[in-house]
């Protein structure tokens, strides 16, 4: 069902992403709110009493919102508080501890969402998705997670080929610039004692075919094929973007099952699911990414994503109380 | 790098702004495993962000071009690394633009 109600929208202002979905919902006619959470408490305002529910507003510049208004919230990629430049750090601490807690206390308690910020927090730990998926059925790589020196070496010793990947995708800011870590193979023999210092993520490799991206919006699956053209791309097509192709795709039925009854479980409306399809042509579940990117998908196949969540953020929820 | 979880909202995932930082490795002694895999990444063009504003009326993100401001969302799909802040203040943008995740 339709609504006239607000879209909350919470991301930064430099979103190309957040921005294809903004303009779908201003084609549509649909009241729009976006704000940044980092604009808290110096440009964005929040003023909220509780009655039945919480009333009230967020305000910023000469716009404003009633709490009431509010429909759907899409938690994009909001930024940290910022507070005024004087403050000492102690009580910037404090001040932002207070500003999640009420802000986000208040954003929280929305009931529509795409998807529920709690929800993404959860979806994220990758052995949460890992255990969910291979519970549903999906075939999931062998995986490790250990900062055990000896158990690294001896899984990686006991498979034909290893990868390591991490955990989150953090990534490295030293010696003046930035650094990413994608999947990288593993020799077992280089497997030493710095395993010990953190938590590391060891899985099997998989033989690839090629690649496909899923991503979901409710009720409604688009497929990418990915194929990689070098050997840097077909490790993780996520480190050399120039040598990747990509076309549309049709997801096997008993897949599909799985990657909905996936979402169902992990209590999100959106995800995008990466997977592996063997020479044997089986689907391997890698990964979930309950926030991820999409707009360069619907750019290079022509996926309708955006109008999907468009749709989404529109749609009225059926919710329990 | 200084990812301030804790200054989130509210519990999602760890936008993190990069504080710059130049402190170099540690010892063998100490650096994780895992970040012997650390590398460049590669391809992603960057924006020059003193050419992209905020169409606080369409509430959207827009780019100079030819004198115009236009639509920034089909001049970037995402897949873009962000070296300056847009309006000049505080630290450098994370890699939070890129298509990766």
């Amino acid at each position: 069902m339709s609504c006239e109600r607000c879209v909350l929208v919470l991301t930064h202002q430099f979103d190309p992403t957040a921005d294809y979905v903004v303009e779908e919902l201003n084609r549509r006619g649909v009241p729009v709110f976006r704000c940044n959470p980092g604009d808290f408490p110096q440009a964005l305002n929040l003023t909220a009493t509780l009655g039945e529910g919480w009333t009230g507003s967020l305000r910023l510049g000469d716009r404003e919102v009633r709490l009431e208004d509010i429909g759907c919230g899409y938690y994009r990629r909001p930024t940290v508080f910022e507070f005024p430049p004087g403050m000492s750090e102690p009580e910037r601490k404090w001040a932002a501890s207070e500003a999640r807690m009420g802000v986000g206390g208040i954003v929280s308690a929305l009931r529509q969402w795409l998807n529920h910020p709690a929800a993404i927090s959860r979806a994220e730990y990758k052995p949460v998705q890992l255990s969910v998926a291979s519970a549903l059925g999906l075939r999931v790589p062998r995986t490790l997670i250990t900062n055990n020196p000896s158990y690294a070496a001896e899984f990686a010793a006991s498979l034909p080929r290893v990868v390591y990947k991490p955990l989150s995708s953090t990534p490295l800011a030293e010696e003046d610039s930035v650094a990413m870590i994608y999947t990288t193979p593993v020799d077992a023999r280089l497997i030493d004692s710095s395993v010990a210092h953190t938590a590391h993520l060891f899985q099997e490799w998989v033989p690839k075919e090629y690649e496909v991206r899923v991503t979901v919006v409710d009720d409604r699956l688009f497929a990418a094929r990915i194929d990689a053209k070098s050997a840097t791309a077909l490790v993780d097509w996520r480190s050399d973007y120039e040598n990747v192709t990509y076309m549309l795709w049709e997801v096997p039925t008993t897949v599909k099952l799985s990657v909905m009854s996936l979402l169902d479980r992990l209590q999100l409306r959106f995800g995008t699911l990466d997977f592996v399809v063997t020479p044997a042509n089986e689907w391997v579940f890698l990964e979930i990414n309950p926030n991820g990117q999409w707009a360069w998908i619907e750019e290079e196949v022509g996926l309708p994503i955006a109008a999907a969540i468009a749709d989404a953020l529109e749609r009225e929820q059926e919710l329990d109380d | 790098m200084q990812l301030l979880r804790e200054n989130q909202l509210p519990l999602g995932r760890p936008f993190g702004e990069i504080e710059p930082c130049s402190e170099g490795p540690s010892s063998r002694e100490t650096r994780p495993f895992g970040l012997s895999c650390a590398t460049k990444p590669a391809g992603i063009p960057t924006a020059d962000l003193s050419m992209v504003g905020y169409d606080s009326e369409r509430q959207v993100g827009v780019v100079q071009e030819g004198g115009e401001w236009v639509s920034l969302a089909k001049h970037s799909t995402g897949q873009t690394k962000t070296t300056t802040h847009p309006d000049g203040k505080g630290s450098n943008d994370s890699d939070t633009d890129q298509t990766e995740d």
